[in-house]
């Protein structure tokens, strides 16, 4: 009896973080646009690559993750960062959106790949404090790299849900392998 | 020499709404991840999420005025499973979407019924207006449903002069007779 007990308050104590996330997750994606928001003007997607490569290489990239067992969630933003294409895979998990976009913030403000950011915070602790004070990034995490076309960073490519960040980047390369020489 | 300071005061002006200004269309990561990760809710299959995410965006940019939208498919929680926003699309767009998906998923309704039932329900536009996720109805949200169960929505969003619902039901329409569920 004692120990059902004892493993009762357990799960009790255990059951509100998991009640939390499955019963109201958190968005993926911001809070709908505010009426004052609506009215103001709306720019176009900043430079980026074509809604059809990035779909081709989206897909790319969750097979490759695939074939190596892991399901995940790939995205592609333009430059600016907001994404032209999401694609999750059956299977992934619902966290994976938020986290590729972390990915993709370390990326945009540090201009270099997220592995390289998180390198740089291991060695660096202040930099480590810098990150984890920026609720868009918190951790850098590696799996996202740049879209280069010339010497132009054009857009964002981010793989998250293999068990790490060097495996999703792993596929994330893979997928921009496969559009790069169409990439302008 | 005027004009010119008249052009960089435009450009001072018009600067704040556009390009990195804006608050990133997704929302920061979740301050502790290494909680226990869900599985995304029941939904349909990515392939099928992505052709009709696909179908929607065409139906759209053939329609006379060449819309350019973003649809987004999400699984019956309102987690994305595909979002595709079509070439020059307008970047506001992939939040204007989730706000549909997510009075979809929280009425259990067409967003374009929603639209009409503020109309006369004040309480109701009160309740949608307080709700930072939602904010005010507007059509093009749709649910996805397998007889009564809700499995998903698709929800469009680009088009100034009320044709998202349209685009969003055309693809629909592309794969609801082979809709599949998984988790």
């Amino acid at each position: 009896m004692k120990k059902l007990l004892l493993a009762s308050v357990a799960l009790m104590l255990a059951a509100p973080a998991v009640q939390a996330q499955m019963a109201n997750p958190a968005p993926t994606i911001q809070p709908a646009p505010t009426p004052a928001e609506m009215k103001l003007p709306r720019p176009d997607r900043a430079k980026g690559i074509s809604t059809a490569l990035a779909i081709e290489a989206a897909v790319e990239a969750n097979r490759v993750c695939l074939g190596n067992t892991y399901q995940t969630t790939s995205m592609i933003a333009d430059s600016a960062g907001v994404p032209i294409v999401i694609i999750s895979n059956d299977g992934a998990k619902a966290i994976t959106q938020r986290i590729a976009m972390s990915k993709i913030q370390a990326v945009l403000k540090y201009n270099m790949t997220s592995g390289e950011v998180a390198a740089k915070a291991n060695a660096d602790a202040a930099f480590k404090a810098e990150l984890a004070a920026n609720p868009l990034i918190e951790t850098a995490r590696q799996g996202a790299i740049p879209i280069m076309a010339g010497g132009t960073r054009v857009g964002f490519f981010a793989v998250s849900g293999a068990p790490g960040g060097d495996k999703d980047e792993v596929c994330a390369k893979a997928g921009l392998d496969k559009i790069q020489s169409r990439v302008q | 020499m005027k004009k010119i300071l008249l052009g960089f005061a435009l450009l001072a002006l018009t600067v704040p709404a556009s390009g990195q200004d804006l608050s990133p269309t997704m929302a920061p990561p979740p301050a502790d991840i290494t909680g226990p990760r869900p599985h995304r809710a029941v939904g349909i299959t990515t392939e099928l999420a992505v052709e009709a995410a696909m179908a929607a965006n065409d139906y759209c940019a053939k329609l006379p005025k060449n819309y350019r939208v973003t649809t987004l498919v999400t699984d019956s929680e309102a987690v994305p499973i595909a979002l595709i926003s079509n070439d020059n699309g307008a970047q506001i767009t992939q939040r204007i979407a989730m706000g549909k998906a997510q009075l979809v998923v929280k009425y259990k309704m067409r967003s374009s019924d929603a639209v009409e039932r503020v109309k006369t329900d004040v309480a109701f536009k009160a309740e949608l207006a307080a709700n930072p996720l939602i904010v005010a109805a507007r059509p093009g949200g749709n649910p996805i449903l397998m007889g009564d169960q809700l499995v998903g929505t698709i929800n469009v969003s680009g088009t100034p002069d009320g044709h998202d619902d349209e685009c969003a039901m055309a693809g629909l329409d592309k794969i609801k007779s082979k809709l599949k569920l998984i988790r």
